[in-house]
């Protein structure tokens, strides 16, 4: 007896060894997938439990299932001599193997990997061998021979006589099940082998746990990283918003007071100005004072528009009339720029559902930005061409011209309120195209090419009750 | 022949009244100005345009409430507002409105509405 216990002595004290070695490694990681693994290798390597074969069964706590997940060791004789020949060469220390062998040796283990995809239990059988097992805190050897049909069951399955059995367990329950066999060789598992293992299935049962929290831990950092990121943006968004709408406030408020004296300053210009003849050295300054005023008006009222609170009056719209009318009105300010213009109307459009008065300021305002993106003086004749295409479910205005075409470089800004390329204006003629249409259910795009042109699209949805 | 159509300014601004005086005048209509709602009402009584240019903010009653109170006496009175906003219509006590005009510098459209709802005046300029 006495004899015995000394005999023993030195195996326990390298199984301590080992087993301290792993349980080092398996702390130095918090990936799941990487202590999983290391778990296997652990009790299969040649400088560590030894045993031929590990397989590993997690709990699934959603569908109540113990579930096999993972497993390491050769098929057969002849692939594990080779594996273990080559290993052998490597010279790999316990650790070096631990950290960089992997349970997915290619090629190696196929048979093995459709043994544990075959193991799979429910945590309500309560009488199974697993279940038992890990309910009991207990490991064990499990002969194929025993009366439990469980455990012949498990035995067939694994193609084996006997194999180890321990639990895994954590402080938060039970985290699954450890197998292993000697499968190839045939060696005895004898009850030192499965001490060892147990103490193992600790370590592994406390670096699982850990590597889980950390896991959740890195989900809640992400998500509340997230989660501030959107606060973050919101935040400048409501910012932002809240800065246009005070500076549109403003705006409105300041375009009001201006409003009355500029009337009062072109209306008597242009009152002087009708009752002085051309010759007349104050022509020339009156009219300058009338056409800055009118510059002026303009600039007021695309602030007025843009800040006042839009309210659709939707009613049957006829958008080639409309064209027409719109054309109307620029013709003089067209006609002093010597541009030509001309209308492709589509007589299928009848009539739409729409505001006209605020469709017409947004064709307004496409063909005074049409007129003067036309550079004086150049080569060809300016031309805008305004028309109108029934497209289905919607009618497509254009407005084309063959001027300076937008620069890249300001393209995804030209739709920003006071946002402008010209030296004068407010900056909210497109802003205003764009609220109208998106106030339409419909939206504005263009297409641009230097120096060739740009053209304008206004896609107005025909919407219910129109008449086509 | 009838004497001139008579216009009826509702403004709170003495320039732009004296403007649309001038302006209207040389029209060949005859003009009186009120600068608020209980000018305009008392002119109404003493005498009656056959029409009416309100502007639409001024201090006190606004000019929508005042065409209102206006119509409210003479309802078949033609009212041209003179709006801030080139669309109108948002507000509902505006639709009785004959005419919605811009306020612009500009007193082409301004006339053309007046000549719109009135018959022609008597004395056109040439």
């Amino acid at each position: 007896m006495e004899l015995a216990t000394l005999e023993g002595f030195p195996k326990r004290a390298a199984d301590l060894a080992i087993l301290c070695e792993i349980g080092d490694v398996l702390n130095s990681s918090v990936e799941l997938d990487e202590i999983l693994n290391r778990i296997l290798v652990g009790v299969t390597a040649g400088q560590g439990l030894r045993f031929n074969r590990a397989f590993l069964l997690l709990v699934e706590e959603r569908d109540r299932v113990l579930r096999g997940s993972l497993s390491i060791g050769p098929d057969n004789g002849e692939e594990a001599s080779r594996v273990w020949n080559d290993l052998d060469h490597e010279r790999l220390t316990l650790r070096e193997m631990l950290v960089t062998y992997s349970h997915r040796v290619p090629g190696v283990g196929k048979q093995v990997g459709g043994i544990v995809s075959r193991l799979a239990v429910s945590l309500d059988e309560a009488s199974h061998v697993l279940v038992r097992a890990l309910r009991q805190g207990k490991a064990r050897i499990v002969r194929r021979g025993e009366d439990d049909p469980s455990c012949r069951h498990v035995a067939d399955v694994l193609g084996v006589e006997r194999f180890a059995l321990v639990p895994i367990l954590s402080r938060s329950g039970p985290v699954g099940v450890l197998l292993a066999d000697n499968a190839i060789t045939g060696r005895a598992i004898d009850p030192s082998d499965l001490d060892i293992l147990r103490l193992f299935a600790n370590h592994a049962g406390t670096a699982i746990e850990k590597a889980r929290l950390y896991g959740r831990i890195r989900q809640e950092k992400e998500a509340l990283e997230r989660a501030h990121q959107d606060l973050r943006n919101n935040q400048q968004t409501i910012i932002e918003l809240q800065r246009l709408s005070d500076l549109g406030e403003m705006a409105a408020r300041v375009a009001h007071e201006i409003r009355n004296p500029l009337v009062a300053i072109g209306g008597f210009a242009r009152h002087m100005l009708s009752a002085t003849a051309e010759d007349d050295l104050r022509h020339k300054p009156l009219h300058i004072i009338v056409s800055e005023v009118r510059k002026l008006e303009t600039i007021l009222q695309e602030v007025l528009d843009y800040a006042r609170p839009f309210k659709l009056n939707a009613v049957p719209t006829d958008v080639n009339l409309l064209v027409g009318e719109v054309l109307e009105m620029v013709a003089m300010e067209r006609e002093s720029l010597g541009i030509e213009s001309q209308a492709h109307l589509d007589p299928s459009c009848g009539k739409i559902q729409a505001d006209a008065a605020l469709l017409k300021i947004a064709l307004i305002n496409l063909l005074r930005n049409a007129l003067q993106a036309i550079p004086r003086d150049r080569g060809r004749r300016g031309r805008v061409v305004v028309s109108t295409r029934n497209a289905g479910t919607l009618l497509e205005v254009s407005v084309q011209d063959n001027g300076a075409g937008i620069g890249l470089e300001v393209a995804d800004r030209i739709f920003e309120p006071f946002f402008t390329t010209k030296s004068s204006g407010s900056g909210l003629g497109l802003a205003i195209v764009s609220q109208i249409l998106r106030e339409h259910r419909g939206r504005v795009r263009f297409e641009s090419r230097p120096d060739e042109g740009t053209t304008f699209y206004l896609d107005v949805p025909f919407g219910k009750g129109s008449a086509t | 022949m009838t004497a001139s159509a008579k216009v009826l300014v509702v403004d709170d601004e003495e320039n732009l009244c004296l403007l649309y005086r001038e302006e209207l005048e040389s029209e060949g209509y005859r003009v009186k100005t009120a600068p608020d709602c209980a000018s305009a009402l008392r002119i109404l009584e003493e005498d009656p345009p056959d029409v009416v240019v309100m502007d639409i903010r001024m201090p006190r009653t606004d000019g929508i409430e005042a065409m209102g109170r206006m119509l409210s006496r003479r309802n078949e009175l033609p009212v041209i507002l003179n709006t801030a906003y080139s669309s109108y219509k948002d507000d509902f006590r505006s639709w009785p409105a004959s005419a919605y005009v811009i306020k612009s510098s500009d007193l082409t459209e301004l006339k053309k509405a007046i000549a719109q709802v009135l018959p022609p005046p008597p004395r056109q300029r040439s």
